[in-house]
């Protein structure tokens, strides 16, 4: 979301600037007695429109959608981007893409599982950690072991709670 | 209070990180680039600015935890000489493919003699 806001500080930044410059020329072109791009008469006939038109109508209504997705976007909660490991009192952190990357490979290579997945969330007391893959039941506990040997080595506390899913393929007939 | 050039304190920053065994690289961070901007250069995976120094990288083995310990002891020293007194937030933004390999490699030894 910070990568947005910041695309969307640039458009506004641009969008003044645009502004600026209308101004600046609106101006200029006033005072030579040749009134652009906007015309004079721009007052008379924006009191002419009736609130009850349309087009303002279909203004409001766009206004109001666009101000309500970027709230609800501000608002939702959004997946940590990095997660908190401690050390001798001290928080550093993991990157959550690293910390799942490396999870599933793990799942991949210490329980011979195939398609891993991982998903990686949590704080400083405690990481919640879900392994999704296709293997047979019996492979769990291989999973489990090798998931939870590679979160020690990525810094995780020591509570750790891993749900494994395991999935196997359909047989073809 | 010693002056020092924020390019100059990055810089030293980010070659004392680099030279701890483990720190394979400095990391731009995902999305919004974690740097130190001035005039000719930037100084990437270091960011001066904000209440805490923050300092992205990349390690080149596991575990992290004496990775992060170290690079944080080698900012911390950096900043302290230079009479900065704000603490050090280490990102391990992402660990190298060699890392990941050796890894694999030493688990299948252990598992094929164990």
């Amino acid at each position: 979301m910070r990568t947005v806001n910041r695309i969307a500080s640039a458009l506004l930044a641009l969008v003044l600037i645009a502004g600026g410059l209308l101004v600046v020329v609106q101006t200029v072109s006033a005072l030579v007695d040749r009134p652009w791009p906007i015309p004079t008469n721009w007052r008379r006939e924006l009191g002419d429109v009736a609130l009850s038109e349309r087009r303002v109508l279909a203004i409001c209504i766009a206004i109001g959608v666009v101000g309500l997705v970027v709230l609800i976007a501000e608002l939702m909660p959004r997946r940590q981007a990095r997660l908190p490991a401690t050390m001798n009192g001290t928080t550093w952190w993991v990157s959550r893409r690293t910390a799942e990357r490396r999870t599933a490979h793990a799942a991949a290579v210490g329980g011979s599982v195939a398609h891993p997945r991982a998903d990686v969330s949590g704080n400083a007391q405690r990481w919640r950690v879900r392994v999704r893959a296709e293997a047979p039941p019996h492979r769990y506990e291989a999973v489990e072991r090798s998931v939870r040997e590679e979160l020690r080595a990525l810094g995780a506390p020591d509570e750790v709670t891993v749900a494994t899913s395991l999935k196997q393929r359909g047989r073809v007939a | 209070m010693i002056i020092v050039r924020r390019e100059d304190l990055a810089l030293s920053v980010a070659d004392a990180v680099l030279a701890v065994p483990g720190v394979a690289a400095l990391h731009p961070g995902f999305g919004v680039e974690v740097a130190t901007l001035f005039s000719g250069g930037k100084v990437v995976g270091v960011r001066l600015s904000g209440e805490t120094v923050q300092i992205y990288l990349t390690a080149e083995r596991v575990p992290l935890q004496p990775i992060a310990d170290e690079a944080a002891k080698a900012a911390g020293r950096v900043l302290a000489a230079a009479g900065d007194p704000r603490p050090v937030e280490i990102v391990v933004a992402d660990v190298t493919t060699d890392a990941v390999i050796r890894r694999t490699t030493a688990r299948g030894t252990i598992g094929a003699h164990g």
